[in-house]
């Protein structure tokens, strides 16, 4: 029997179920190692019977938390994927400010009638079993969790940070063209896309397991960081903290 | 072109493993299973007791492990296996007739040559004893060539107990001094109860006679070292073979170096002599 | 022997006829202050032989990234072959601390047993040694690297105007210069190139002591309070390993297509100085701490490697140290074991 999968949004731009809809070239591939039961974004059938849960967004309601518990009771594994999910990302952005001041600054006088709660990751209200980072998320470590949950193997995260990516990749170090750049302590995986492309690394991935963050802020404002532009980089896409919630 | 890349045979299959088909599946305790394999063509792997093989589950990976068993006529090997990540949580589904890749054997194994003539102090705990099966079996392959043989084997309760009928058959048949004792008192078990350390101040030792050969985890090497030193144990015949995560398993990758030595060509067996000034080694 | 010297429209003519026998990669100018990297030649205008030091090292055309060692069939039944790939290549203006570096990996590769995919790539390598002006990071003087005796087929020394004087180190690199225009060097040009070798020899970052002492300097130094020192700004990141171009360390990972059906091994690039490199499979790291990482990759290139092999596994290129954000430098910690050893303090790289 085929694992039975489903694909679930809460709070996030569906950009990372939508990267799994785009593995055009593998999702028939995809399709004789599991069947797709419930995916909002790309059918019309739904199922209750789900074995796989991949989860993107994070959870920012009273309704997204009910959902994700019963989600939870659904499925035999619970898969968060994409920064939202993961680490709350973006979204987490929001927390430092009061709620009552979020939603005013969102929506004006009418802000009181809506739902929110600070945003957090799958992880912070339910169990999970794995994780793939990223906004969005690296189509290939997708194919490549599926591919292992079908072989019986468990999927693991790379823990090297984007700067070993880079040197694997040959890539000129951004720093030398005048940006700033997180791959010291960003976790890798992504085969340091951004770099790659001529952009700088965000750690959208979060960090690598034992970052050395103190380094990584001193690095920053040697080469002309402000403390508060040096807090930026950190808190992009990492600035989820259980004690705000 | 250098030098050396004119004199040097390259090893074309270096990296290529040969398959080994699963002949039989013996489960020992919960955690660990034996599976013997043998080569289809009828090859015989070569091996010397205390040398490990990679073993290639294709499409999960390969992982180092001892091989347990003595050479033998039938041509097979086994080896044994505590389930713990991918690869070896695999081998535990294996079934007589499935297909895997094996390179090897590597590493430099026990000299068991050298130590014929002595008495051997055998001492295993928990997995320990797995390598050191290798060793067991080909003494009682070759009773005459040893002297006093006694099997140190401590475990944690009695359903880890490994090889069960084979201990029996060590002493009963083989001349062999086998000792066990599960570190807390258990209802099934009215042998010995206390740490492997435990067993030594009941052992008659002569020193320049003796080899002890240890195999454990890390934290057991220095306790069962002591007490090897008390009993008046030089450190060049205090043996060990250590564990560490090889990758190629041909000094190569550089994951299994403890200080300058390479486990899979140094070792994975080592005296005590060779180890004691490196940091990283126990 | 006449000393001979090619001028600019030669080394041109040079590298076109290489590349009708073979890949020509070369040193490019890429993005970026100070930036260079060993490219395949498109263009010979866009070569630029006067460079410090590429961001990897020319040992990526022997020991790539990352690389399939293996190729398998899951079904029916298992199989799996070698998968040695190799092209006649021609590294063009390699400098002499990267030809001692690959000399050095050749030991290292050929040693015990012989690896068929360094081998493989190594045997049909040519290779166009060039030399330089080291920078602020270089280091090759204290590694004896800042000239070398073999190791290239054809080695060019800059005489400034774009002309190169030339040494001739196998058969084949005179077989390179058949139908090249040369015309004999003069007193002069001569003495240009031994003026820029006594340069090179004179730099400005030496060691306090001796090459062949260092691994006496290491010896007893496992406790030193050397390595908490200078890991304290370490990220453990891996760029100093990986830059590296004595390093030959890797991981091998599993790749199965998604139809379960086949798959590949790969070998890529993996350094001493990543966090999980020493873990075993009960989960046991046996180099947990930073510290303990950066001392073993200082050990491993200035004592354990060098006593195995009695050269130092490190050509002195400086890019760990150039490339590494932090800037931690080999210099300065082995000048500070020179001083612990002699019981004084260190002055420094």
């Amino acid at each position: 029997m085929k694992p039975r999968v489903a694909v679930f949004s809460f709070t996030c731009c569906e950009g990372c179920s939508l990267t799994i809809l785009e593995c055009e070239n593998e999702l028939l591939d995809v399709l004789n190692l599991v069947t797709f039961v419930r995916w909002r974004e790309a059918m019309t059938e739904t199922s209750d019977d789900i074995d796989i849960a991949f989860v993107d967004g994070s959870i920012s309601t009273h309704d997204d938390v009910r959902k994700i518990k019963q989600i939870r009771e659904m499925a035999k594994l619970v898969i968060p994927i994409g920064a939202c999910a993961y680490n709350a990302g973006l979204n987490s952005l929001k927390n430092r400010y009061g709620m009552a001041q979020v939603k005013e600054m969102v929506y004006g006088e009418d802000g009181a009638q809506f739902d929110t709660i600070p945003a957090r990751p799958v992880s912070a209200v339910v169990p999970v079993d794995f994780a793939l980072p990223g906004c969005p998320i690296d189509k290939d470590e997708f194919l490549r969790t599926v591919r292992d949950l079908a072989l019986g193997k468990t999927p693991k995260l790379p823990d090297s940070p984007v700067c070993a990516e880079c040197k694997r990749q040959g890539n000129v170090c951004v720093f030398t063209k005048g940006m700033k750049c997180m791959g010291p302590v960003a976790r890798g995986g992504c085969g340091a896309l951004c770099p790659s492309f001529g952009d700088y690394c965000e750690a959208c991935r979060g960090f690598v397991d034992n970052p050395n963050e103190n380094s990584h802020k001193e690095t920053l404002a040697e080469y002309g960081l402000t403390a508060a532009e040096v807090m930026n980089y950190f808190s992009l896409f990492n600035s989820y903290d259980k004690s705000q919630i | 072109m250098a030098l050396e890349l004119c004199q040097c045979d390259m090893e074309s299959d270096l990296y290529v493993p040969r398959p080994a088909q699963v002949v039989a599946v013996e489960p020992q305790t919960p955690m660990e299973t034996l599976v013997r394999f043998k080569f289809p063509d009828g090859a015989d792997l070569g091996h010397k007791p205390g040398q490990f093989v990679q073993i290639f589950i294709p499409g999960i990976g390969e992982a180092p492990i001892s091989v347990c068993s003595a050479p033998n006529a039938e041509c097979t090997f086994d080896l044994t296996v505590r389930k713990l990540g991918d690869v070896t949580g695999a081998l535990h589904r294996l079934q007589p007739g499935d297909t895997v890749g094996i390179r090897g054997p590597f590493g430099n194994g026990f000299d068991m040559e050298a130590l014929q003539g002595y008495d051997l102090v055998i001492v295993g705990g928990g997995i320990g004893l797995v390598p050191l099966r290798s060793v067991i079996q080909y003494v009682a392959d070759h009773r005459a060539d040893y002297a006093n043989v006694h099997l140190l084997y401590g475990f944690k309760s009695p359903v880890e107990q490994m090889y069960v009928d084979e201990l029996a058959q060590w002493q009963a048949d083989c001349d062999m001094d086998v000792r066990l004792t599960i570190d807390k008192p258990h209802d099934a078990w009215d042998g010995h109860v206390g740490v492997i350390t435990t067993l030594f101040p009941d052992l008659t030792i002569v020193p320049p006679r003796t080899y002890a050969l240890v195999v454990g985890p890390p934290i057991m090497y220095q306790f069962v070292i002591t007490e090897c030193r008390l009993k008046g144990l030089a450190d060049d015949h205090i043996i060990m073979s250590l564990e560490r995560r090889m990758r190629c398993g041909v000094g190569k990758c550089g994951h299994c170096q403890i200080n300058s030595k390479y486990v899979c060509m140094d070792g994975p067996v080592f005296t005590f002599s060779d180890v004691k000034h490196l940091w990283e080694a126990i | 022997m006449t000393v001979r010297v090619i001028d600019k429209h030669g080394v041109r003519k040079l590298v076109e006829k290489l590349q009708q026998e073979a890949k020509v990669v070369a040193p490019h100018r890429r993005e970026g202050r100070d930036q260079w990297s060993f490219q395949e030649v498109t263009d010979p205008d866009l070569i630029c032989l006067e460079y410090t030091t590429s961001c990897l090292p020319p040992k990526e055309f022997a020991f790539p990234p990352r690389e399939t060692l293996l190729r398998y069939q899951r079904e029916p039944e298992f199989a799996a072959e070698a998968v040695i790939q190799s092209e006649p290549i021609i590294l063009f203006g390699v400098h002499p601390c990267d030809i001692y570096a690959l000399e050095s990996l050749d030991i290292a590769y050929c040693a015990d047993h012989g690896d068929p995919n360094w081998i493989a790539r190594r045997q049909q390598m040519r290779l166009v040694g060039v030399d330089c002006i080291p920078d602020e990071w270089c280091f090759c003087a204290a590694m004896g690297t800042a000239t070398v005796d073999s190791g290239y087929d054809l080695f060019l020394n800059n005489l400034g105007d774009g002309s190169y004087l030339v040494e001739v180190g196998t058969e084949a690199g005179e077989e390179m210069l058949e139908g090249i225009e040369l015309r004999e060097a003069s007193a002069e040009e001569i003495a240009h190139v031994k003026k820029r070798l006594t340069q090179r020899v004179k730099q400005e970052r030496k060691i306090n002591d001796e090459t062949r002492n260092l691994p006496l300097h290491f010896s007893g130094k496992a406790q030193s309070e050397v390595w908490e020192k200078h890991a304290e700004r370490c990220y453990s990141c891996g760029t100093c390993v990986l830059v590296c171009p004595t390093c030959y360390c890797f991981d091998v990972v599993d790749e199965v297509a998604l139809t379960l059906k086949e798959g590949t091994r790969e070998r890529i690039w993996d350094g001493c100085m990543l966090e999980s490199f020493a873990e075993v499979a009960s989960g046991e790291n046996f180099r947990e701490e930073r510290a303990q990482r950066l001392r073993h990759r200082h050990f491993r290139k200035y004592a354990y490697l060098f006593t195995k092999y009695g050269r130092p596994f490190c050509c002195g290129c400086g890019r760990c140290v150039r490339q590494c954000l932090v800037h931690i430098d080999p210099v300065a910690i082995i000048n500070d074991l020179i001083a612990e050893s002699k019981g004084g303090v260190s002055r420094g790289a």
